[in-house]
């Protein structure tokens, strides 16, 4: 089977500063009319927003593109949709092209409903008898037959979606490029809309899809890939994609500044492992290792704490409270928890001994930043949705 | 199927491809320039209370401003034995047609930039329902002032009336080739649009609007001097240098060929700067 779509070490440069860019464009264009190539190198200026991407997509296949805001998604589906022309390597395109870039793009708002999309269907060169079953299908798609001979500037933002939306896919194209548009119009709208993708696929076409929505690439997508600063950060399913994102989402970290305690106590560490001294688990029995020293024989009770990443959820904490008889010099306390019920992310553990007699905290490890716990974690859809939602806990339930 | 490649090669390193795309774009870009237009005339009547007559009111007033102040001023002006007025109205409505169709590149690609940054859309398409538009409006004003001016004045215009639309063809042509060069500068600088408004002002005063050509010898270097002359004459029943004109149409097309595919080398390089 043939791939819709290749690109090959695709590279797109862009300049920051308007000036400059506006010159370079002079000259872009002047060594085009020359019957040379793109410059090679970056001048004064210039960033890679794109930077050797390659992939490939099958009849049938979706990729879901994913990266932060200037990663270089839009970039990249402009110069699939063959608007821009990469600097370095190319793009093959076998078949029709629809580009949903921006919603609304080219539709007047002084024009009704009925005229917009006889002109979005004839720049698409859909014309005569096709352009009246392509409006039939338009309006049966959008449900817009009522308002269809209003000006499309009364439209309401989710009617603009459904019109715009309607009209990229049903010119049957190949190849449909949809960016970032696919959260406007209501719940029915984008249900319909994930429908018509599925049956889409089914039969043969090729998507590209941009999205932030972790939800819809994973419902949609087999694929993804995901930009960095122009780069391909990660190539694998969309799912392993989607758990590559939300594993990687920066931290706000604490402050670094830890102590143990003054005195007569010091915790000197707390050491977190799995069963049997291995490597921590989901949903696996946890062992905790307070090391600490005590300058004077004293009597404790000691416990530890276990909080989200971000240090502002206390998930769970438990306290020995029996007595225990620390003599002078270094002393290992220790505990077992059977099963944490922790989801798959990192956590901050705090370890307390406390003077058993007044219950005044002798000595907290990880008072400011905690010893970091990290649970590791299968990526599923399940997973992802608990990683995204910030999930901590997870409850067993007997199901009926 | 076939494949489309989009490659950091120029497009001179694939002529036939090259070739091939931009005619297919200019084919398809015929068939929907008609839709834009009706589109374009629509919007105008829509937004503007007097609607279509602004297409041919500037003529009116232009006209009328220079037979006033300078036919009743300058008695030994006028162009032979036809009235003063009669003469400007004329000159005007096919200079008129040729400024619009320089200025139609840039404005309407100027006008589209939002649709052709983000749509893979033929931008001939645009351009051809600008000077579309330009047309209808210089057959409005023909019909609407300059046939009424010509038969009131008399003599009334005889067949050769009929080539009339060759004229404004003509001058067409002149006008887009023009407006093709100067469109990639144009969409990149806003420069282009205040040049071309400076250019024109400087060029109206060298063409045969408001006095004959033969009045100064400057005016023979001027391309669409016989243009201009022989629409005003095929109105009016006058003289039309008709050999001058087909060469000057015949050039404007080689230039409009030229120019177009220079800017279709363009294209994506000015896309990448519209934002």
């Amino acid at each position: 089977m043939k791939p819709r779509l290749v690109a090959d070490g695709v590279s797109k440069k862009f300049c920051r500063d308007l000036r400059l860019g506006l010159t370079y464009g002079m000259r872009d264009i002047g060594r085009e009319l020359a019957g040379r190539g793109a410059s090679s190198g970056l001048r004064p200026g210039e960033f890679w927003s794109l930077d050797n991407v390659s992939f490939e997509l099958l009849p049938g296949q979706a990729l879901a593109v994913m990266g932060a805001n200037g990663a270089g998604k839009t970039t990249l589906l402009r110069i699939v949709a063959g608007l821009l022309k990469p600097d370095q390597g190319e793009v093959r395109v076998r078949g029709r092209i629809s580009a949903l870039i921006e919603l609304g793009a080219g539709l007047n708002p002084l024009l009704t409903g009925r005229e917009n999309i006889e002109i979005a269907a004839a720049l698409q060169g859909v014309g005569g008898r096709a352009l009246g079953r392509l409006t039939e299908r338009v309006l049966d798609f959008s449900e817009l037959e009522e308002v269809v001979d209003s000006p499309f500037q009364s439209y309401s933002t989710g009617m603009r979606a459904r019109l715009a939306y309607a009209l990229a896919t049903q010119i049957d194209p190949d190849i449909l490029l949809v960016d970032e548009v696919l959260a406007v119009g209501d719940l029915a709208f984008q249900r319909k809309c994930f429908e018509h993708l599925h049956a889409f696929l089914a039969g043969g076409g090729a998507l590209l899809l941009v999205s932030h929505n972790p939800y819809q690439t994973q419902a949609i997508c087999r694929s993804g890939l995901l930009l960095d600063r122009g780069r391909v950060a990660f190539q694998g399913s969309a799912v392993d994609t989607v758990h590559h994102i939300l594993q990687s989402l920066p931290e706000d970290e604490p402050p670094a500044a830890d102590e143990g305690g003054t005195g007569p106590v010091r915790i000197s560490g707390l050491a977190l492992a799995g069963e049997g001294g291995g490597a921590v688990a989901a949903r696996a029995p946890l062992r905790l290792t307070l090391s600490c020293t005590a300058e004077a024989p004293v009597e404790i009770v000691w416990g530890f704490s276990i909080w989200s990443s971000d240090n502002n959820v206390c998930i769970s904490s438990a306290y020995d409270m029996r007595p225990r008889r620390l003599g002078e010099g270094p002393a290992e306390l220790g505990c077992t928890v059977a099963d944490p019920r922790l989801v798959g992310g990192r956590y901050r553990v705090r370890g307390t001994i406390v003077d058993h007699a007044t219950l005044q905290p002798l000595a907290v490890h990880g008072q400011e930043r905690g010893v970091a716990l990290d649970v590791p974690t299968e990526p599923d859809l399940v997973r992802n949705a608990q990683l995204r939602q910030g999930q901590l806990v997870e409850i067993d339930v007997d199901w009926d | 199927m076939r494949e489309v490649v989009h490659s950091a090669a120029s497009e001179l390193s694939r002529p036939g491809s090259f070739l091939r795309r931009a005619a297919g774009s200019l084919r398809l870009s015929l068939a929907i320039a008609p839709r834009l237009l009706r589109a374009n005339l629509r919007i105008r009547r829509r937004r503007a209370w007097l609607g279509l007559a602004w297409l041919f009111l500037p003529s009116a007033g232009a006209a009328l401003v220079a037979s006033l102040l300078i036919g009743r001023r300058t008695a030994e002006m006028p162009g032979g034995a036809m009235p003063y007025p009669l003469f400007v109205l004329a000159g005007m409505i096919f200079w008129q047609l040729l400024v619009e169709t320089v200025g139609a590149p840039l404005q309407q690609l100027g006008g589209a930039r939002h649709v052709l940054a983000r749509s893979p859309v033929p931008h001939e398409a645009f351009i051809l329902a600008g000077a579309g538009e330009a047309l209808v409006a210089a057959l409005l004003r023909i019909a609407l002032l300059g046939l009424p001016a010509a038969l009131w004045f008399g003599p009334a215009p005889g067949p050769e009336a009929l080539l009339l639309p060759l004229a404004l063809l003509g001058l067409a042509l002149l006008g887009l080739a023009l407006g093709m060069i100067l469109a990639p500068l144009g969409l990149l600088y806003d420069d282009g649009g205040s040049a071309l408004a400076l250019l024109t002002g400087f060029w109206f005063f060298l063409s045969p609007v408001l006095y004959p050509a033969d009045r100064f010898e400057a005016l023979a270097f001027n391309p669409a001097t016989p243009l201009i002359e022989a629409g005003r004459g095929l109105l009016t029943g006058g003289e039309a240098p008709l050999f001058d004109s087909a060469l000057v149409a015949g050039g404007a097309i080689l230039v409009l060929a030229s120019s177009w595919l220079a800017y279709r080398l363009a294209q994506p390089h000015l896309v990448a700067r519209f934002g």
